[in-house]
């Protein structure tokens, strides 16, 4: 009986062995990524289009495309990072969380034959946040602009026989003749540039565009010089003695943003990025040139300056294992074709020099028109925390402007000592 | 003996959940308390007390705690006093559906998500343009308020919301507890001559201690602890900080700025506040009767 049990246990261990050794041309393995981004129709259908075209020239490789509510999508980041397992092997990345991820080890740098491409050229700001000891942690996709444009409703400035200012006294002119109050409220703002981008973005381009600096060679902020004061004084002023807006956009108190306000038929004129013109078309059922524009906004000072932190950007897991598979996608991604049409698609002014200047983009994004110019006059806003930086001068703006500090010297002094201590690196 | 092993048998899962979810965490708290901590680090610093130390210069806690303490202080007040009246007016209709009607109609704010009620009352109430709350007063010819952009009307506004979305909890408990007295106390009373009033006082408030110790130390924690409204009402912390809590503190710190060492102080912080409240509490009301 036993020798009968070890015959067959010994023809099965053979048939096994002949059975793996018939096997002798191995299968390419595919190799399959993950895509994680957040939840935004136009963007999600181009990724997925782009991920299309790659998977079709590289049939070795497969990518899934997952997408989260933005508002779970940085915390869906952060943990998969942290747990070191698990995750997406390619993440859309906001570049502010760059500085927080890339000096963890969390994020793989960019081979340096390609990173050397991309350094050499997008616009420098596009790439600030994402570096860390000279090596690029992300391949920027857009240009983060909030500055040198703004958003007008023109029904409000036909109605009360106006034109576009072109210059900064006629915009502040301009805000406060198209200001109403009634019964002590603010039924219709000027100029609302009161919001939580804004002011610091705001604050900065005045510096620059009179000359000034914000920060010096150490990265210490410096805010306790001229231009400083100068354009923190014409802030206060507007508020306070020209009436353009309220406090309201950052206080709180009001049912709608700002720039949906215009939309609403509320206010005159509202700076903001080019992001925002999607939401007067689709959620306020507006025709862009009709019922709104975006035109360019003059500038403070008698030239074009103004900083720009890094914006939406594509990173790698440092912990993927496909992480060579991985940057061939965001290679193939980064050429002029695919970013165009991503661009385009995402409404995003382009980070790749060559895709700004290129004539069709304006073809397929008239809005853009008051931005392409000007992205050669940015310059990085520099390497902090723009959350932290952009609270401190807002908190400060609000309590100068309520009188809890009493005037702009001392609110710069305290702003700059507060930036310094809790905000430079 | 047998019996004693199955009840050790069957409590088993529960210690074992009490350990997992709620021993645990809190041991790791305070751990990462002293601690230098972000989690995307591989390796965080044993930092002993700084945080604490941190605490006690750090003017933004501060006004959160003083914000904490008046909001909690306010709210536990006037909701233990609103549902108690209330519940004692309700207890008054003899029929058993009018005082279920009310009993429901009360406690129908309770069932909505409180973040889907803050939405609402954020965005069609308090707006100071188009809400409810300045229309009203338009009607009066009072000018109009900024509820939720003003620093010292912010924290009020955000009271008088807790107060209605909360209160129809606490009126169920006292009005069960009202219904449990007996009527015979009341009975007695009736024949002295003893006034609403003093029935009230000296019957109703008494018997009702238990409740009252239970919906006291309940509120109170729960208050503590409360941040949907503060999230979703308040912009950021608000003006001058004057919507900012401890636990939205806590929240700011640990994941906007990712400083979770001072956050986790923060909230052993918290704990203790809670802690020592509770225990005093307990020792002022302690209830050794029955009935």
């Amino acid at each position: 009986m036993k020798k009968l049990i070890v015959l067959i246990m010994s023809m099965f261990m053979l048939t096994s062995l002949v059975g793996c050794s018939g096997n002798d041309t191995p299968e390419t393995e595919t190799i399959k990524l993950t895509f994680w981004g957040h939840q935004n129709e136009a963007w999600n259908e181009s990724y997925r289009a782009i991920g299309d075209s790659f998977m079709a020239e590289n049939p070795g490789i497969e990518i899934t495309f997952e997408f989260f509510p933005y508002d779970q999508f940085e915390s869906k980041v952060q943990t998969s990072l942290i747990s070191k397992e698990g995750g997406a092997d390619m993440y859309e990345m906001w570049g502010g969380w760059g500085v927080d991820f890339a000096s963890t080890g969390a994020l793989a740098a960019m081979p340096d034959d390609m990173a050397a491409n991309v350094i050499d050229q997008v616009y420098p700001s596009t790439i600030g946040a994402l570096m860390y000891e000279g090596k690029l942690y992300g391949l920027p996709l857009e240009f983060n602009i909030e500055n040198g444009a703004m958003l007008v409703n023109t029904q409000i400035l036909k109605d009360n026989n106006m034109s576009v200012p072109t210059t900064w006294d006629e915009l502040v002119s301009a805000g406060t003749k198209l200001t109403k109050i009634e019964d002590g409220l603010m039924v219709q703002k000027g100029f609302d540039f009161v919001n939580w981008d804004s002011v610091p973005y705001m604050f900065l381009s005045m510096i620059l565009s009179t000359g000034g600096s914000y920060m010096d060679a150490n990265g210490k902020f410096t805010l306790q010089t001229p231009e400083a004061k100068t354009a923190l004084q014409e802030l206060y002023d507007m508020v306070v003695v020209d009436k353009v807006t309220d406090l309201e956009g950052l206080v709180g108190g009001g049912d709608l943003e700002g720039f949906q306000q215009l939309f609403a038929g509320r206010n005159a004129l509202v700076p903001r990025g080019p992001w925002v013109i999607s939401e007067g078309v689709v959620s306020f059922g507006l025709e862009y040139g009709v019922d709104f524009d975006y035109v360019a906004m003059p500038w403070f000072g008698d030239k074009a300056a103004f900083a720009a932190e890094t914006g939406w950007a594509l990173s790698v897991n440092g912990n993927s294992a496909q992480q060579e598979a991985a940057y061939k996608f965001l290679n193939y991604f980064y050429q002029d074709e695919q970013l165009l049409a991503h661009n385009v698609a995402a409404a995003q002014i382009p980070a790749k020099i060559s895709v700004a200047q290129d004539p069709e983009l304006l073809t397929l994004m008239p809005f853009a028109a008051p931005l392409v110019g000007i992205l050669e006059d940015a310059q990085f806003i520099g390497y902090f925390n723009t959350d932290q930086f952009k609270e401190a001068v807002n908190n400060t703006f609000v309590d100068l402007v309520m009188g809890t500090i009493p005037s702009v010297d001392e609110a710069l002094v305290s702003l700059e000592e507060h930036l310094n201590t809790n905000v430079a690196k | 003996m047998k019996n004693k092993k199955f009840v050790y048998f069957v409590l088993i899962p529960i210690f074992l959940h009490m350990l997992i979810f709620i021993v645990g965490p809190i041991i790791a708290g305070f751990a990462i308390s002293m601690m230098d901590y972000n989690p995307l680090r591989d390796t965080n610093a044993f930092v002993g007390l700084a945080n604490f130390k941190q605490l006690i210069g750090d003017p933004v806690l501060m006004k959160a705690l003083t914000n904490t303490l008046m909001f909690v202080g306010v709210t536990v007040v006037l909701n233990i006093a609103f549902s108690l009246m209330i519940a004692q007016l309700v207890s008054i209709f003899k029929s058993n559906k009018i005082r279920a009607f009310f009993r429901m109609a009360f406690f129908l704010p309770c069932v909505a998500p409180l973040v889907a009620s803050s939405v609402v009352w954020a965005r069609s109430i308090y707006p100071t343009a188009t809400g409810l709350a300045n229309m009203m007063l338009k009607t009066i010819g009072v000018n109009p308020v900024n509820w939720l952009g003003d620093p010292n009307v912010l924290m009020w506004s955000i009271i008088v919301f807790t107060i209605w979305v909360d209160i129809g909890y606490n009126i169920i408990l006292f009005s069960a507890g009202i219904d449990g007295i007996p009527t015979n106390f009341y009975e007695a009373a009736e024949m002295d001559g003893a006034s609403a009033w003093h029935k009230f006082r000296f019957i109703t408030l008494p018997l009702l201690g238990r409740t009252m110790t239970f919906v006291i130390i309940m509120t109170l924690i729960s208050h503590f602890q409360m941040f949907a409204q503060f999230s979703v009402m308040v912009l950021k912390s608000g003006p001058q900080n004057s919507g900012l809590v401890l636990t939205s503190y806590v929240y700011k710190m640990a994941f906007e700025l990712k400083n979770m060492g001072y956050a986790s102080a923060i909230a052993v912080l918290l704990f203790a506040i809670i802690f020592i409240i509770t225990l005093i509490q307990q020792k002022i009301q302690k209830v050794d009767w029955d009935y």
